[in-house]
């Protein structure tokens, strides 16, 4: 079961980053080819400013994701360095659920969003309509909302029975608490 | 009320920003019965702003751009050209960090990549360690007044969403950075030259030698700020297209040219560079919400209301303005830009502040707070990069902070400084 859990963990941050590249090379092309289209033949493609701006949107969320990963958003952590270690790990599981309730709701809201759009079906990028686009928006908060609720279960866990040790090299003060691999780790703990 | 201090507390304590600005934003639809899915709505405009499309495609080359050798040869053919004027190196460095900050929008990164080329050079040719220290920690907040730089465009984008900005343009942002930026430079060099005689710094003599093989070296860069610069400032290119440019452009010299980026990073480099613009982009999806949603319920009214009835002179007003982004910058750094425009560009309207120069500013305030103790960033990174106690960069940052400060308050009580060529 854990092994499963670690496999599918591993799949799914593997098919994000190579979603990531891909997107961001298809960017960098499109781009290129749009000005060379715009001063060879005078006018740019249709359809890939809109094509672009999407990616803009695709490319954005799916970066967050990744941030989420990392524990790697941006934060104002003043008041988190001058605390002690014990109240810095209370405040933390506080911040943590939050921040996953908060993009829950975003994602619910998000998915009733795509689901009326689905109901018009509107063509908006050649005949592909325009909530295949828009569903990265519930999907990534969504998958947001999960990790921060899976550090939340890690960092309750690790107040109530001790830490969960990263694996590979030990922590710096420069990095996040929680390190992706907290991930796969806190399953596999008793 | 309740709701939005417990937002603040939670946003102090930690909370990623997005999750805090998403709150504040479903709170305020609950409260004016809005249907919350608006919130998708709000952050679909992600996909409906064109000029968005430049911050995936800068950051990505800046983060190439740091992973070459692209700043080591800047450093070389800027110091083979002004090394022999007094205070030149100094310049240079300067110089530098500005082009690299405008390229690469973290300040952070400046420091991190140039300083550690900057730092020795300057010593070994006999600037005092405090004073070289101070330099290039200070020379990491230079250069977001300067185009491409993202915090302009941040500020274009949100400042747009309200009546007061309407009709400004990124392109209007971007020239009337430009003196204002410059100014700063030549202030801190003119320190420089005065650090320079009193230090009795020897020169280094110029040499045709140096400078055509430097040149030579970084032959594939130079064209680059040319041809960015140039089309934006003349108007050739929009924005996104300079962005495209851009990355393509150092795509091709660092990976297949120079080869200093291998192809087998370049997928890490890119996911990297995505993580930072993800974590912008998911804040301005939710603060293009929060922003409507506070325009909707009247708040900037409320702020220009109470404002106006408390303060009634212009000066009072950039005075306090000043202050508060200084506070502000120290907290929240460059992305403060997003929280407080909604807020605070109606007021400063109202008192005759025009849009482009209240970005202006902004900005060059919020670059001051980078260095400010107790918490400003540079001061941190510049600490762990160079392995020096943060009370010592500090001290060598002082000289720096009081010359900032005056040139910010030079660019807030002068607004033609900012405003002379887009009039």
């Amino acid at each position: 079961m854990t092994k499963l859990a670690d496999k599918l963990s591993r799949v799914g941050r593997a098919t994000e980053d190579a979603l990531l590249v891909g997107m961001l090379s298809v960017m960098v092309l499109l781009a290129g080819l749009q000005i060379l289209a715009r001063n060879l033949f005078g006018e740019g493609l249709i359809w890939s400013d809109q094509l672009l701006r999407i990616l803009v949107l695709w490319v954005g969320l799916l970066g967050a994701l990744a941030a989420s990963r990392d524990n790697n958003h941006i934060v104002i952590d003043l008041v988190p360095k001058l605390l002690p270690p014990r109240a810095k790990r209370g405040i933390e599981i506080l911040v943590f659920a939050f921040t996953s309730a908060v993009s829950a709701l975003v994602a619910w809201h998000a998915a009733r969003f795509v689901i009326e759009e689905y109901g018009y079906s509107q063509p908006l990028l050649g005949p592909v309509p325009g909530w295949v686009f828009q569903t990265i928006i519930p999907l990534g908060f969504g998958l947001i909302a999960w990790r921060y609720a899976v550090y939340t279960v890690v960092a309750t866990h690790a107040t109530l029975f001790g830490p969960i040790p990263p694996q590979g090299r030990p922590l710096t003060d420069h990095e996040p608490t929680l390190r992706a691999d907290a991930l796969g780790d806190g399953k596999s703990e008793p | 009320m309740i709701v939005t201090l417990l937002l603040i507390v939670l946003a102090l304590l930690g909370a990623p920003l997005f999750a805090v600005i998403a709150a504040s934003a479903l709170w305020g639809y609950h409260q004016g019965e809005v249907d919350l899915s608006a919130i998708a709505i709000e952050f679909y405009r992600i996909a409906e702003t064109p000029v968005l499309v430049a911050i995936p495609l800068f950051t990505f080359a800046g983060y190439v751009l740091s992973e070459s050798g692209a700043p080591h040869r800047l450093v070389r053919v800027s110091q083979a050209f002004l090394g022999w004027l007094p205070g030149g190196l100094a310049f240079v460095a300067l110089a530098a960090c500005a082009l690299f900050t405008a390229f690469t929008g973290a300040s952070g990164a400046t420091i991190v990549a140039l300083g550690a080329l900057l730092y020795p050079a300057l010593k070994e040719s006999g600037y005092p360690d405090r004073f070289s220290l101070g330099l290039v920690t200070a020379g990491g907040s230079l250069g977001m007044l300067f185009a491409p730089a993202l915090p302009l465009i941040l500020y274009g984008i949100v400042a747009q969403q309200m009546p007061a900005g309407r009709g400004m343009t990124i392109d209007e942002l971007f020239i009337a950075g430009a003196v204002p930026g410059a100014i700063q430079v030549l202030m801190l060099g003119g320190f420089a030259v005065w650090v320079h005689r009193k230090a009795g710094v020897k020169l280094q003599s110029f040499s045709w030698r140096e400078a055509k093989l430097a040149l030579i070296e970084c032959a594939w860069e130079i064209p680059l700020p040319f041809v960015v610069l140039g089309g934006i400032y003349s108007g050739y290119f929009a924005v996104s297209e300079a962005a495209a440019v851009t990355a393509i452009y150092v795509l091709i010299v660092e990976v297949f040219i120079h080869r200093e980026v291998r192809l087998k990073e370049l997928p890490n480099v890119m996911r990297q560079s995505m993580v930072l613009v993800g974590g912008i982009v998911i804040i301005l999806g939710v603060a293009l919400a929060s922003t409507n949603v506070m325009i909707d319920a009247g708040i900037p009214e409320r702020v220009v209301a109470w404002t106006t009835s408390q303060i009634h002179d212009r000066t009072t007003f950039l005075l306090l303005l000043n202050l508060f982004l200084i506070a502000m910058g120290m907290m929240l750094e460059i992305l403060a830009i997003v929280l407080v425009v909604p807020l605070l560009l109606p007021v400063a309207v109202t008192y005759g502040v025009h849009p482009v120069h209240f970005g202006i500013i902004l900005l060059a305030t919020l670059q001051l707070g980078y260095l400010l103790p107790p918490v400003g960033l540079n001061l941190f990174v510049a600490s762990y990069r160079f392995n020096k106690p943060v009370l010592e960069v500090v001290r060598a940052c002082l000289p720096f902070i009081g010359i900032l400060l005056i040139s910010t308050l030079l660019i807030t009580y002068w607004p033609a400084l900012s405003l002379f060529l887009i009039t």
